[in-house]
Order: structure tokens, then sequence, then C-alpha cells
């Protein structure tokens, strides 16, 4: 077989699917959805979920790899050899049914995290998702990496607040699992596989999700201490009392640098995040007592939040070395990671910053070079597996961003808990060709 | 004969109490506390994992099925052996193995009693937030395997949503883990998937769940009507208004008669319809909850609304609902009950269909149920003597389950779909979503040796004929 006249085949196959003007060929097109600097051969934009179940058949036809995509704002894994196909989701934005009164909301797994949280806050509902450019990411991204941000303290990982899929499986089956009620236990529950899969098992093109009423005010407790130590036991204090924060998190002092432009902080800082009315605001503060130095509100408050959110980004865009690794222990092992992880940094010439939710001990830690000398690549690998090597085996320890020329001296995913042979039987039954994000994941 | 072969040499390695094959003992053994039965082939007691691995290798390398079981009080069948094989049974596995006060774990083997877990936590302020009706004899493992809720996972979620390790059993025999204490390992999150899997992916040995700290204050609240519709839409407007239930029961008048006669648990004898509500958290939330659950309530015409003064007087409450299902065993032979699942909003409707049904067959139906997560369950009454209503039975379940799915609902928000709706599974899933789910359980288990016959449809997929006329339950005899 000639190779020319395939390749010509698969992109007319292509143009057939999605229409010519949905499938992209343009070099700087194609450049901009490079991963990790592997550029695709052929971006396409499919506009309906018969179109990606079209495309992923396709795909396994002729034997190519497949990378679905959302917004681009938070892909991680490891740097695939190459790259043919990427998908785009999304044209996929669809707003398929919400229903105020069962706090239950059905959308199209392009659709942007925005959209789907500003159609609820009309409703005084919320959605607790938190994402640095929510105008660009997707649900369907968000799902894919099971992202979180502060608010999980309060309303628990998304995984539970996921009712329902429909999908394109990687062998291009398009299914679905779940429904839209709160509470169902029909079948094998796919949610759980695929929330957090990062695109390897399946191409997610719906979701139904909990959503939750707003609280009626908030006001977040603040309060800085010298030292890690007096920080973990306020976090220890706090968790002791009746009190059911919406946010409970933790941030370094060189982390509030980051959270705003004038600081110059040198404490460790706890952020107890409450909602209610005045008399259980009135109850967090006489909780709380003298050890709270600040109190936010208002547009102060959502600010002060937003940079707690945009921490990954706000250190990659002044640091475009920087390493973050997404770090989550038990909780009483939480301070024992944080002291071992500065001191490996110092070693290796890098600085340590840690904001996260300190109650349930799931932190992003950012190595970021010292002023005085930027630190060699094997210096990043270095205070990473030393890291990992200190930490218990149920820890997970997870590079979410770095520079593609550290990516190559390090191991993206580090260790499970969960065994590896099993993984690899769930992807050979729903991937059996690995056609979706080869080479990326941690099988 | 390669069961009693297997017999032999499981009595060689576990004690020869440890497993029984008479069929007087394996009768104890047919049933589950739904209506289905099936005789096992044998039974065994295993005390470690390493039974647990031999047994499974044992039976799949003699083509043997085996089935675990915990309690037997599941309500769908997910326990009973449907071909024979061996019923693996964890009541000498249950020991809680360490509760982590600081990380809010426990691990414990699956034939611990889930409320035995809530009395050990509770000395440290902390318990397992599940709780189904049958918590006092139900297992951790069996409550894993059926992803099982009870009235406070409104708040809390059902079962899955507490799990986070387990170490479980293949279907070769092997041993492996699936997370640990810490919820975020990468890599799939097949512990997660495992919960509700019913037995199918393989057998688990030991179990890592999430404690929740006991809260500060409880209101439990009793609301009386006149009227059922007043009381389903109480239910409706207390969601709308972003109240925050822990627990939102709901009893319609035969039931609360029954329950009444049989407990004294104050509930009056006269009302359509009662509302049990149940707040939890901080004092100050739970009293302008409380307030704003009153107010709701007035506004629909609720004759009364009681608070229980003190924990005995809650206790009371909670004990009519806990024993409601014993109760409505007194108002007829037998009774059917369903676990479909509507969108909150479609409760009137849906309690509006179930009385159409019950007309519309000849049966009466009692309903409590879950109504803040719109978790209804019907148990239709009948006499299992009489054929034609066991056939009308069925009809009536299959066609208020069809109601269920035709509002957006589901037909099981937590007993499972075991062996009892295997063929309701083509009202919800395409042949393709099917297809997908089997092709898991074939990654896991390929013979399906183990709980064979459970959750896959057996017939064949058209939409128009499947449900009552082809319904398990008929061609077992209900």
């Amino acid at each position: 077989m000639n190779t020319g006249s395939a390749i010509i085949s698969i992109e007319s196959e292509l143009a057939a699917i999605v229409g010519r003007e949905h499938l992209r060929e343009n070099a700087s097109v194609l450049a901009r959805h490079a991963i990790d600097g592997v550029v695709p051969e052929y971006v396409v934009e499919p506009g309906t979920e018969e179109e990606v179940a079209a495309l992923v058949r396709l795909a396994n036809e002729r034997k190519l790899t497949l990378y679905p995509e959302g917004g681009r704002t938070g892909q991680v894994g490891r740097t695939p050899p190459r790259a043919d196909i990427v998908l785009v989701t999304t044209r996929l934005n669809a707003m398929e049914h919400y229903d105020p009164g069962d706090l239950t909301i059905g959308v199209a797994a392009g659709a942007s995290v925005q959209s789907v949280r500003e159609a609820v806050a009309a409703n005084n509902q919320l959605l607790p998702i938190e994402v640095a450019y929510p105008a660009q990411s997707t649900i369907g991204g968000v799902l894919s990496r099971a992202a979180h941000g502060p608010l999980r303290h309060g309303y628990g990982p998304l995984r539970d607040s996921c009712l329902g899929l429909r999908f394109v499986t990687g062998d291009g089956r398009a299914a679905k699992s779940g429904g839209r009620v709160v509470k169902n236990v029909a079948g094998y529950d796919l949610m759980k596989l695929l929330v957090g899969s990062h695109g390897t098992l399946a191409v997610i093109t719906a979701a139904n999700l909990k959503v939750y009423p707003a609280p009626r005010q908030t006001r977040t407790f603040v309060a800085d201490f010298s030292h890690l130590n007096e920080a973990i036991a306020f976090r220890d204090t706090v968790v002791r009392t009746p009190l059911t924060p919406m946010c409970l998190e933790i941030a370094s002092p060189l982390a509030q640098e980051f959270f705003s432009s004038h600081s110059d902080r040198q404490t460790w800082r706890v952020m107890v995040r409450a909602g209610g009315s005045d008399a259980v605001m009135a109850r967090y503060a006489r909780e709380l007592g003298s050890a709270v130095t600040h109190v936010f509100e208002a547009q102060a408050e959502e600010q002060y939040w937003n940079s707690v959110v945009e921490f990954g980004d706000r250190i990659s865009s002044r640091h475009q070395n920087a390493m973050v690794v997404a770090l989550s222990v038990a909780p009483s092992e939480l301070q024992h990671a944080i002291e071992v992880a500065e001191r490996l940094a110092s070693e290796n010439n890098l600085l340590a910053a840690w904001s996260g939710r300190c109650a349930i001990a799931a932190l992003n830690l950012a190595l970021v070079p010292m002023p005085q000398g930027a630190p060699v690549v094997t210096q990043y690998s270095q205070a990473l597996n030393s890291l990992r090597e200190s930490l218990a085996p149920d820890a997970a320890c997870v590079v979410t961003r770095c520079a593609s020329q550290v990516k190559q001296h390090v191991e993206v995913w580090g260790a499970t808990a969960t065994d590896i042979g099993a993984m690899r039987a769930v992807k050979r039954a729903l991937d059996g060709h690995d056609v979706l994000n080869r080479g990326r994941f941690i099988l | 004969m390669p069961l009693a072969d297997v017999v032999r040499q499981l009595r060689k390695a576990l004690g020869p109490e440890a497993v029984l094959d008479r069929p007087e003992d394996l009768l104890l053994y047919e049933y589950d506390a739904g209506v289905d039965t099936g005789v096992p082939g044998a039974v065994a007691f295993p005390t470690s994992t390493e039974h647990v691995s031999l047994i499974v290798r044992l039976a799949s390398q003699h083509g043997i099925s085996v089935v675990p079981r915990g309690a037997g009080t599941g309500l769908s069948g997910g326990a009973i052996a449907r071909n024979g094989g061996i019923v693996l049974v964890f009541s000498r596995m249950n020991r809680i193995l360490a509760i982590d006060v600081v990380n809010r774990r426990a691990e414990v083997q699956p034939g611990v009693v889930n409320l035995d877990l809530s009395e050990a936590a509770a000395k440290h302020g902390l318990y397992f937030a599940p709780d189904p009706s049958s918590q006092k004899a139900c297992t951790i493992g069996g409550n894993v395997a059926e992803n099982s809720g009870g009235p406070h996972t409104l708040a809390y979620g059902v079962t899955v949503n507490h799990v986070c390790g387990l170490e479980l059993v293949l279907a070769d025999g092997s041993v492996v883990r699936f997370g640990g204490r810490v919820n975020d390992g990468p890599g799939y999150d097949l512990a997660g998937f495992f919960t509700g899997s019913e037995g199918t992916i393989g057998i688990a040995t030991r179990i890592v769940v999430k404690l929740l700290p006991l809260p500060e204050s409880i209101a439990t609240l009793l609301a009386i009507f006149d009227r059922v519709e007043d009381g389903a839409n109480t239910v409706v407007e207390i969601t709308r208004q972003g109240i925050t239930p822990t627990a939102l029961e709901m009893f319609d008048g035969l039931t609360l008669r029954t329950v009444e006669e049989a407990t004294h648990a104050g509930y009056p004898m006269d009302a359509a319809a009662v509302l049990l509500i149940e707040l939890e958290g901080l004092r100050e939330a739970v009293e302008e909850q409380a307030g704003a659950v009153l107010t709701v309530c007035n506004g629909q015409r609720a004759r009364e609304v009681r608070r229980a003064k003190d924990q005995a007087e809650r206790a009371l409450l909670w004990k009519g609902r806990k024993n409601a299902f014993a109760c409505i065993g007194r108002l007829a032979p037998a009774y059917y009950t369903q676990d479909g699942v509507v969108p909150r909003t479609k409760i009137p409707q849906t309690l509006a269909h179930i009385h159409n049904v019950s007309e519309r067959f000849g049966l009466r139906i009692p309903n409590i149920f879950h109504a803040g997560d719109g978790n209804m369950h019907p148990a239709i009454l009948f006499d299992p003597r009489d054929p034609e209503q066991r056939r009308r039975v069925v009809e009536a379940g299959a066609d208020i389950l069809a109601y269920c799915v035709s509002v957006g609902g589901t037909i099981t928000g937590e007993h499972g779909i075991g062996m009892e709706k295997i063929n309701l599974m083509p009202l919800l899933f395409s042949e393709t979503d099917i297809d997908v789910m089997k092709s898991l359980r074939d990654a896991f288990n390929p013979n399906s040796l183990l709980n064979p016959q459970k959750i896959f449809p057996t017939t064949k997929f058209c939409r128009e004929t499947t449900g009552a006329s082809r319904h398990p339950a008929l061609k077992d005899g209900l």
C-alpha cells in the first residue's frame, strides 16, 4: 500500500465525518494543539456524538492514535511519542437539561465551566467546580482529570457529584452509565472509572451533575502562623470543632506571594471559609477565636479564592520551568510530607510553595527556582524522586506541570495503591487498540 | 464429581465445620430478604483472605461458581446461588481491623455488621454514614457489593462515597489492592467501580472506609398531613428552597397505621401522610433549617409539625421507620418491594401513578420511602398462594418501574439489580450500554463464575416485551 494515498484517504475520511471546515490541517493551528510539543497530524472538531463515535472507529480501523481535548487548560500526562488526531470537544456544548427543583444539570462535555456555573447561579445554586480559566475549561476535561479546588473540602470529590455520563469507548462504542437522579445503582458505575481516567478509556460526550444550594452569604476566616506546626495544630483544632466549613485550606509563605503582588508574608496561613446566616458566622468567630487574624468578605473574598484556584497558573506564568505536583497523603502525615519536601527542595536549589486542602491533605506543591540561580534538570527529578521515596506507599504524588525537558527525566504519575494489572484489564476492555491518549497515562 | 472433590479439599484447609453440604444445611442459604431463591451446592465459611483465595481458585479450576454472601438481608437476590456452586459466607470474617481516628478511616473485614462499626467508632466521636434499614444485621461487605443506601444517604451519599480502599480476590484467586487510605491515587478509581458491582468483579476481603464525625446537633421533625399530595409537595418545596435535610422520609396513611399499631412510635393513626425530617450539623444551622422546614410544611397545609424532644423520642420515631417493612408484613402474607427512583420534583405524580396501578391491578400498595432523594419503595401486597395474584404483582411492579424510568428516573436506587431486575435493565440501557458493562465483567470474570447470572439481562433486547412477562420472579415462582 502506498503511504501517500493512505494519508490522503484518512484526511478525506475525517472531512467526511466532521465536515471540511471542522478538520484543521493548517500548521499554525496544529501547533496550537501540540501535546508537550508533539504536533498532531490532524485536529478535528466533531459537532455530535455520532461524529465522535465515527472518529474513534476510524482511528481504530486506521490504527491511529486519538487525543481528546477540552479547553487545553489542564492536560496532564507523559509526553506521547507522536499524535495522529486531536479531537476537540468544544462544539459539543449544549445544555441538555437543568432541573433546579431536582438540583441536577445535564450538559454536553464541551460546555465551559463558566456557562454551567452561570446557569445554576441564576437559580442561587452552586456548581462546586473551580478552575483557573472557567471560560475555557470544559466539563468533560474537568471530569477526565478529576480536578478539584478548595470547595472539595465541603462538597466532596467530583466523583461523588457525577450522576451519569455518555461517552464513546476507545473501541468506538457510544454508550452511557448512570442517569439523572441522585441515587442510582443500576448496572456498573462507569462514572467512577471515567472520572480521573484522563481520557484513556472513553471520550466523555455528556455528563449529569449534582448541583447544590448556594449559601446565602460566605465569609473567610484567616489565621496566620509563624511555623508550620502551629498551622497544622490549628487545622487539627478546626477539624475537631463541630464546624462544617466549605473550604479548609493551607498556604505556605511563598505561595502567598503568588496570591497577591504585594505580599511579603513570612507566615503559614490557614483559611476557613464558612457559609450560612449571621448566627452561623458568629459561631465560627467564637470557635476559631483569637487565632483569626483577618476576615475576608464579599468581593475581596471572591478575589482571594480566585487567586488560590489560580495558584498553579500563577506559578507557571512567573516561572516557566516550575514543577507543580499534586500531593495527597493521609492527613496525619501532611506535616511530615511538607517538612521533607521543603528540605529536599532547598538541597536541590529549589524553593517550595504550597497551597491546598489541608484537612483532606490534598495539596499542590510548586517547586520554583531559587532567585540566585536556576536549578538544573536533574535537581527537579532528584527532589521529586526523593520526596516520593519518603512518602507512605499509598500517597499520591503526580506531576501536573513541568518543563518538557524535565519531563524526559521524571515519572509523571508516581506510584499507585491500585493494582496495575487490573487497570490494564480495564483499559483492554474499553480501548483494546490503545487508541485514546496513547503513551500518556500510568499504564 | 467436582463439587464433592472441592468440598473435601476445602474441609481439609478450612476445617470440617467450615464447609456445609448437607441439603438441610444448604436450605438456610437459599434465601435473601427479597423474593428469589436458589439452593447452593455447598456453603463455605472462610476466616482469612487466604481461605477466600483458595476457595475461588479451586472453584475456578473446576468450573464451579462462587457467590459471596454477607447477612443475606439484600432485596434483589444478589447473594443467591442461581446455579448451585459454593456460597461463601463472611460471618467469620467480621473483625474491625483498625480505626484510624486522626485520619477518619476504618479498615474492616467484609463480615463486620454495619451498625457494629458505627458503635465501635462512636467512642471516638465518629460513625459510618451508610445506614440501610437492615443495619443491625447487614454487613459492610454486602453494603459494598450492592452499594447500599439508607435514609441518611440523602446528605452523605451511598456506600461508594465512603469506600476508599479494598483488598480483593479476583476470579483466578489472586489477591490485589484497589486504593487505600488516601483518595487521589493516580490511575483508575477501581475501588469506586467495584462498589456496587454485586460480586461480579471480585470478592472483597478487606475494606477501608471513611468515618464521619458525629454531628453536634440533630433535629428530628414529624410533619403530619391530611392529604398525600401536600406531603409530596412539601418534599419538592424543601429541596427547591435549598434546605438540606440529612434524611427526609415519607410514609403514606396505610403504612402509618400499620407501623403505629406494631411499634407505638407515636405516629397519628388518622393522617394521610407523614414526613420524617432530620437535620444535622452546627446547632445554629440546624435551628435555622428547622424553622425553614416548619414554614414550608405550614405553607403546604401540614396539620401539625412535631419535634422530637430528646434522643429517646428520636429513637422512637426512627424505630417506626426502621421496622416499617417488618410491620408491612402484617398486612398480607407477602409483599414485593420496589426500589425505583424519580427526580424529586416528580414525586407527587409518581405517587398518583402508584395509586392508579394499585386500583388497576386490584392490589394494595403501601408506600414508605426516601422522599428526599426520590427513592420510592412501594410495597405491593399479595398472597403468594394465588398464582393469578403473583402474576399481577410482577406486572404491577414492572409498571411502576417503567413509569419511574419514563419520568427520568431509574429502576433501583439502593437495592441493586441482583437477579430480581436483570430483565428490566433494557428499560434503562441500550444493548451497547450493556455490552460495554459486559466487556468489563469479562475482563475480570471471564467465565462468569463469580456470582453468575446477576446484573445482566438474560432475555433478548426488545423494549416492548421486556419487563413483566419475562420477569425471572415469575419463572422462579416468586
